[in-house]
């Protein structure tokens, strides 16, 4: 309970003043933007040199083990870095009760989506 | 408390666009609509781990003209906010800050997206890799 004292108790509520630590967020942003460069630059390269885009030849793609881990640590890494981007828009634009609905629905929509991702990818892997 | 209407400065409507805030906006932009984007790439998978039947589905439905122009659109803004991501990255390690070098990465970062968007679309339309 923090006893700042030119922060009234209603303020303290409203989440209010400074957030006080906002290093973690801008930091995992950079750590999974560089961490996507060589995925992304693998992964489109191996994508882009198919032969065709048939069902037989993508799902052979993605079921081979170096590209099903390379894309899975894409595919994760990604909602990740997504996640954190759009917080940031939205805390931009929105303020109040709009502004923390819109964050936990952001934030469930990406662990689900993520999840349905990664899970498809596994599927067609294992 | 009454909320009071106070009158804004002017910005938008008076601001002249320039290479500065005109890729700063757009990568927050293909930044939004790659997170969108995140939608249709789930769909795409879990086609795939569908089977024959739901990737013929999923395929049909994305090689409409509006699904064409929107993975087109997907493309460029994936290669844009890569390479304008990496020049945020050179600036994180302080460099690149003087006005003129502002404006000459600025250039390189839509001239190398633009590049490789029409490389790997050569690529996947037959060219060889």
């Amino acid at each position: 309970m923090s006893q700042d004292l030119k922060k009234s108790p209603l303020a303290t509520a409203q989440g209010l003043g400074s957030a006080k630590e906002g290093v973690s967020h801008w930091w995992m942003q950079r750590v999974t933007a560089v961490l996507m460069i060589p995925l992304a630059l693998f992964l489109v390269y191996s994508f882009v040199s198919l032969n065709n885009f048939d069902y037989a030849t993508v799902n052979a793609w993605i079921a081979n083990p170096w590209i099903a881990a390379a894309l899975l640590m894409f595919v994760v890494t990604m909602f990740y870095h997504s996640e954190l981007g759009v917080q940031v828009v939205i805390e931009d634009y929105l303020h109040g009760k709009t502004k923390v609905v819109t964050l936990l629905l952001a934030k469930f929509l990406h662990i689900l989506l993520g999840i349905a991702a990664a899970l498809a990818i596994l599927r067609i892997a294992l | 408390m009454k909320h009071i209407e106070r009158p804004l400065s002017p910005h938008l409507s008076v601001y002249k666009p320039q290479i500065t805030s005109v890729l700063s906006i757009l990568h927050r932009i293909t930044g939004v609509f790659l997170s969108l984007g995140l939608v249709v790439l789930t769909y795409w998978l879990v086609s795939i781990a569908g089977g024959a039947d739901a990737y013929a589905a999923m395929y049909e439905c994305l090689n409409s003209w509006i699904g064409r122009l929107a993975i087109i659109g997907w493309s460029f803004a994936f290669f844009y906010h890569f390479c304008n991501g990496i020049r945020h990255l050179y600036w994180d390690s302080g460099r690149g800050f003087e006005p003129e070098q502002v404006v000459i990465s600025g250039w390189i970062t839509i001239i190398a997206a633009s590049v490789l968007t029409a490389l790997a679309w050569w690529c996947i339309l037959g060219g060889v890799a």
